[in-house]
C-alpha cells in the first residue's frame, strides 16, 4: 500500500485499488477493507487515529444502511452527511494537487528583487536589543509564578471524577461464544441475552452472535413466529 | 496612460508585494480605477512576452521575473529553488488555493482529518497567510503571493479547472441529479 494523507486518501486507494467506483454500494462493500486496514497498520500516528476511526464508524453506518434497507433512516442528517459527495469532492482536489506538482515541477519559478537582495547584498540584521521593564523584579516574577501554580492546583481539584467500568469487546464476546458453542453445540438466544450486565454487553452480546452466524460458524433456528430462538453450532 | 505609467514605477521600486490599497493611497487614485488598469498592464506584459510579469493574489500586487527565464535567473542568483513539499502539505495547499479563502473547519471538512499541524507548518513557510474574517468572525486562510511564485503563475484564475473547484457549493453531479429527477416523474 502506497502512502496515504489521511483517512480519505485511504479510502480512497482502498477503493481505487478494487477498481470500484464511488458510490454508497461500494464505501458499503469497502467498510471491511477499511476497518481492518486501520485495525492492523501501525503506522498511522496516534493524533490522527481519531480521525480515521470517525471514518470507520460512518463506513460502518453507511454498510448497515446497506444491509438493513427497511430501517428508516434520518433523511435530514443523512443529506449533511452525505460521504460519497465528500469523497468525490476529495478525489477531485487530489486530481488538482497533482497538477499542481507538476506546476512546480517545471520549476518555473518567479523571482523578485527581494530576492537579488538577499543574496547580492546580504541585508544588515538588526540585533534585538533587550531592554528590561522598569517594574520587573525576582519578587515579581515569583508571585507570578505562585499565582499560576495556584491557579493550576484549583483547576485540579475540580475534575470530576469517574469510575471506568470493565468493558468487553466483541472479540473477546466472539471467543467465550465459541467456546460456549463447542460445550453445549446450542443455546437459548433469549438466555444467552439475559446473561449481559448492561446495555453495552447486551449489544455486545448481539453483534458477536452476529459476527459469528456470518462466518459460518452457528445458525439460528426458531420453531415458529415468536418462538424462543436457539444458537445451533455448525459441525465444522 | 498617466496612472499606468505611475503604478508601474511604484510597483518597480517595491521589493514586496503592494496592496490595491497602497497603490491607492500612493497615487491618490479610485481603488477600482487602479486594479482595472493592472488587468490591463499584466495582460500587456504577458502578451508582449516581457522578462517581467506582474502578479498578483488577494487583491496584492507584485512584479516578478517571466517564468520562461526561471532557469536562467536562478542560475544567476545561485538560489536554491527545491523546496519539497510532503503530499500532506500538498494536498492541503491545494484546497487552500482552489477554495480560500478557506477557514480551517471547512479544509478539515474536505480532508476529513484534523489540520492543525499542517497549517502552522504552511504558515511557518510563508506558502499561507491567515486573515481574520468580519463576517464569520473567524480566521480564513489563502496562499500567498510567495507560494504563486513559487508555481510559476501569475495569478490563481490560471490553475487548471480554477472556476470549476473553486464554486463556494458543494460539488455535485449534475447528470445524477437529472437522472434523479427525471426518475421521480416517471414514477
Amino acid at each position: 500500500m502506497e502512502q496515504f494523507t489521511g483517512p480519505l486518501g485511504l479510502l480512497l486507494r482502498l477503493i481505487e485499488k478494487e477498481e470500484l467506483d464511488i458510490t454508497e454500494l461500494s464505501l458499503a462493500k469497502i467498510a471491511d477493507n477499511y476497518v481492518d486496514y486501520v485495525q492492523t497498520n501501525k503506522n498511522i500516528p496516534d493524533e490522527e487515529l481519531a480521525d480515521f476511526l470517525v471514518l470507520a464508524a460512518r463506513l460502518l453506518y453507511i454498510k448497515s444502511k446497506a444491509l438493513l434497507p427497511y430501517l428508516v433512516f434520518d433523511e435530514i442528517e443523512d443529506n449533511e452527511d452525505n460521504l460519497e459527495r465528500q469523497l468525490k469532492m476529495y478525489q477531485d482536489f487530489i486530481v488538482a494537487s497533482e497538477t499542481l506538482a507538476a506546476l512546480i515541477g517545471r520549476k518555473k519559478f518567479l523571482f523578485t528583487p527581494s530576492a537579488l537582495n538577499r543574496n547580492w547584498r546580504r541585508r544588515k540584521v538588526v540585533k534585538p536589543n533587550f531592554i528590561a521593564p522598569k517594574n520587573l523584579t525576582p519578587e515579581l516574577l515569583a508571585d507570578r509564578y505562585e499565582e499560576i501554580l495556584n491557579r493550576l492546583v484549583a483547576a485540579i481539584k475540580f475534575l470530576p471524577e469517574e469510575n471506568l467500568e470493565a468493558k468487553i469487546s466483541i472479540d473477546e464476546r466472539i471467543v467465550s461464544i465459541r467456546n460456549l458453542l463447542g460445550r453445549k453445540l446450542r443455546f437459548s438466544f433469549s438466555k444467552f441475552l439475559k446473561t449481559a450486565k448492561n446495555r453495552t454487553e447486551i449489544v455486545v452480546n448481539f453483534l458477536a452472535v452476529l459476527e459469528l452466524a456470518k462466518q459460518h460458524e452457528l445458525v439460528f433456528e426458531q420453531d415458529g413466529l415468536f418462538a424462543e430462538i436457539q444458537v445451533v453450532a455448525i459441525k465444522q | 496612460m498617466k496612472l499606468q505609467s505611475i503604478l508601474e514605477s511604484l510597483l518597480f521600486i517595491s521589493n514586496q508585494p503592494l496592496s490595491l490599497k497602497d497603490l491607492a493611497k500612493a497615487a491618490d487614485t479610485d481603488i477600482l480605477e487602479i486594479k482595472e488598469v493592472l488587468i490591463k498592464l499584466g495582460r500587456e506584459y504577458q502578451e508582449s512576452e516581457r522578462g517581467f510579469i506582474l502578479v498578483n493574489n488577494n487583491d496584492k500586487y507584485q512584479l516578478t521575473t517571466a517564468p520562461q527565464n526561471a532557469d536562467l535567473v536562478s542560475r544567476f542568483l545561485k538560489e536554491e529553488t527545491s523546496g519539497e513539499l510532503t503530499p500532506a502539505s500538498l494536498e492541503a495547499l491545494t484546497i487552500i488555493a482552489y477554495r480560500g479563502p478557506v477557514t480551517k473547519a471547512e479544509l478539515e471538512m474536505i480532508r476529513g482529518i484534523n489540520c492543525s499541524l499542517i497549517l502552522r507548518n504552511l504558515l511557518i513557510r510563508g506558502l499561507i497567510e491567515e486573515l481574520q474574517d468580519k463576517t464569520l468572525g473567524e480566521a480564513v486562510y489563502s496562499v500567498t503571493l510567495d507560494f504563486l511564485k513559487y508555481l510559476g503563475v501569475s495569478s490563481l484564475n490560471e490553475l487548471p479547472d480554477y472556476e470549476k473547484l473553486h464554486a463556494r457549493e458543494p460539488l455535485k453531479n449534475s447528470v445524477e441529479e437529472d437522472d434523479l429527477n427525471l426518475e421521480t416523474k416517471i414514477n
